[in-house]
């Protein structure tokens, strides 16, 4: 009998003594998971909980990795004055399980239960910044514009986002032509040049078969304009321990269900108007997946007063990689402000 | 981990001094083997899943075995075809990912030669639980916050691998032998399609002589060779 009481005392103390999964001060490398159904949704906060400023960060893809963005720069610049809160969405990363639903309001309600999840854990009163990305920028917006969801996030961020599918089709094929001419004219790389433009001219921007063709000519595009720098010390961090397979099946997974499907059905554009919050948004000049265009178009629809836009002139799709020092001074400047 | 690795290094050290053994000049190369019998075994290795430490314990028995004896002008040898079902129970712990527990039917050909040096490949069936290595929560619609008890998930899995290993029975009459294998796990359905893991496996093999003894088919071949 005293034995038993013994062993539960021990018990006891050792659950008593696990460390808490999350960092109320100083600097933070959490991790946890959001259980949604049969899958988990890796998250990480890492970085200075004290600011009380979280940046949220919602990935690209659909397919993309949360811990892909926190390479050196994020690492010495951001989560030295916020907590950078890396998320793998569903079908992403190092997100595990089977059965996930795989309709985009899904991921809607993912990143409200992240939301939920961060304030119950770090303090309603934590400020919170989401900053979507390329197919973040497309389920960033289409959370925020839904309820009273804008009331969870003090910001917004868009980064090279794509809210409004079509039109972002549509204004890369134009951006190939246009710029594909200039760069054959002023006799640079003319032989790679030439192909694109002419199958772009001889092709629209309608339909799955076109929108891929015309993603992969815009990928490729950027790696032609010598304008585009990258920092030759910029890498991704090491120890993040993302599981390399876990990835690559889950992007395969996300291009066969065509995740990002309904996005051509689901254009945001006409419901930026609901948008009241203060937004950044931040484009690279030489962006042919998700044209400077799309950041026009939130410009002209967008309701919030208070509304900053930044040009990246040296960065293509990811001016986070392009132009890391610069990026993240902005983004943290704006933050501070807001 | 260090010890992880240092342990593992011991293991490779120890197969090379075996391997300089080997190279020894052996003639009559099956006088020392004519009463070899493959047993029931048990099997405790260290396994890393990429750079993820892990270990796995299994049981192998042998169901039968095929004993091919090639007569040549200046010298006698023999080996050893032997097939064996291995049930097979593992972990490794991906840090920040998961830690999988699972448990696997292997059928096993191996290749043994009169010297003991053996090859094996393998193909098995099992299960897999997975257990995220941190602490999950769940969302209500309410959004009220609850942690998730033992987050993880079932998964099917297939299996392929080979290996290489020395067995001291055949030569030093000693009930163990040392193995490396690499296998590749196979677990389905994940995340619709499925997730492959490669595995690296060091370990030892216990002869289990009075254990769940095993009565192996004896097949016997003979090869005359003029050469």
């Amino acid at each position: 009998m005293r034995i038993s009481y013994v062993i539960i005392l021990i018990g006891l103390l050792i659950a008593g003594c696990q460390k808490s999964s999350f960092t109320k001060n100083g600097q933070a490398n959490d991790q946890f998971f959001l259980k949604s159904g049969n899958i988990e949704l890796p998250i990480t906060v890492a970085g200075n909980v004290d600011a009380k400023k979280f940046l949220v960060i919602v990935h690209g893809g659909p397919g993309g990795n949360g811990l892909d963005y926190r390479d050196s720069y994020a690492m010495a610049l951001a989560e030295n004055k916020c907590a950078v809160v890396y998320w793998d969405q569903r079908f992403a990363g190092n997100s595990q399980g089977n059965n996930g639903a795989t309709d985009i309001s899904a991921f809607r309600q993912d990143i409200k239960n992240i939301l939920l999840l961060l304030k119950a854990q770090y303090g309603q009163d934590i400020q919170i910044y989401l900053m979507g990305h390329s197919w973040g920028g497309f389920l960033t917006p289409y959370f925020l514009v839904e309820g009273n969801n804008q009331s969870l996030v003090k910001g917004w961020i868009q980064v090279d986002g794509a809210h409004n599918y079509r039109m972002n089709d549509s204004l890369t094929r134009e951006m190939l032509i246009s710029t594909g001419k200039q760069e054959i004219a002023a006799g640079r790389r003319s032989s790679d040049w030439q192909p694109v433009v002419d199958w772009c001219m001889a092709n629209g921007f309608e339909g799955n078969d076109n929108a891929g063709q015309l993603n992969g000519y815009a990928h490729k595009a950027e790696e032609w304009i010598p304008a585009v720098t990258t920092p030759s010390n910029s890498t991704s961090s090491g120890g993040n321990n993302a599981a390399l397979l876990s990835h690559w099946i889950n992007e395969r997974a996300s291009g066969y269900l065509q995740l990002d499907g309904p996005a051509y059905t689901t254009p945001i554009s006409d419901q930026l108007h609901l948008l009241k919050l203060p937004t950044l948004l931040l484009w690279g000049q030489y962006d042919f997946v998700c044209p400077l265009g799309l950041s026009n178009d939130i410009e002209k629809h967008c309701a919030s007063t208070n509304l900053t836009k930044i040009i990246y002139e040296h960065s293509g799709h990811s001016p986070m990689v392009n132009e890391p020092v610069k990026f993240w001074e902005d983004v943290l400047a704006w933050m501070e402000r807001n | 981990m260090k010890q992880f690795f240092l342990s593992c290094l011991l293991l490779l050290l120890t197969g090379l001094s075996f391997s300089l053994y080997s190279q020894t000049p052996v003639r009559d190369s099956v006088a020392s083997t004519d009463a070899y019998v493959p047993t029931t075994a048990l099997k405790i290795g260290f396994v890393g899943a990429l750079l993820y430490p892990g270990c796995q314990f299994a049981l192998e028995r042998p169901y039968q075995y095929t004993e091919v004896t090639k007569q040549r002008q200046q010298k006698v040898k023999r080996i050893y075809k032997e097939r064996y079902i291995r049930y097979a129970l593992g972990i490794y712990s991906h840090y920040r990912y998961h830690t999988n527990f699972f448990l696997q039917c292997e059928n096993l050909q191996r290749r043994q030669k009169s010297t003991g040096w053996w090859f094996e490949s393998s193909e098995g069936v099992g299960v897999s639980r997975t257990f995220v290595n941190g602490p999950a929560y769940t969302v209500s619609d309410e959004g009220a916050i609850h942690k998730a008890t033992l987050a993880g998930n079932w998964y099917a899995l297939v299996s392929v691998g080979g290996s290489v290993g020395y067995n001291f029975n055949l030569k030093k009459h000693q009930p163990f032998s040392v193995y490396c294998k690499h296998q590749w796990l196979v677990l389905f359905p994940y995340n619709t399609l499925f997730l492959p893991r490669p595995l690296i496996e060091m370990g030892l093999t216990c002869s289990l002589s009075h254990f769940w003894q095993a009565h192996p088919v004896k097949k016997s071949k003979i090869i005359s060779s003029s050469k």
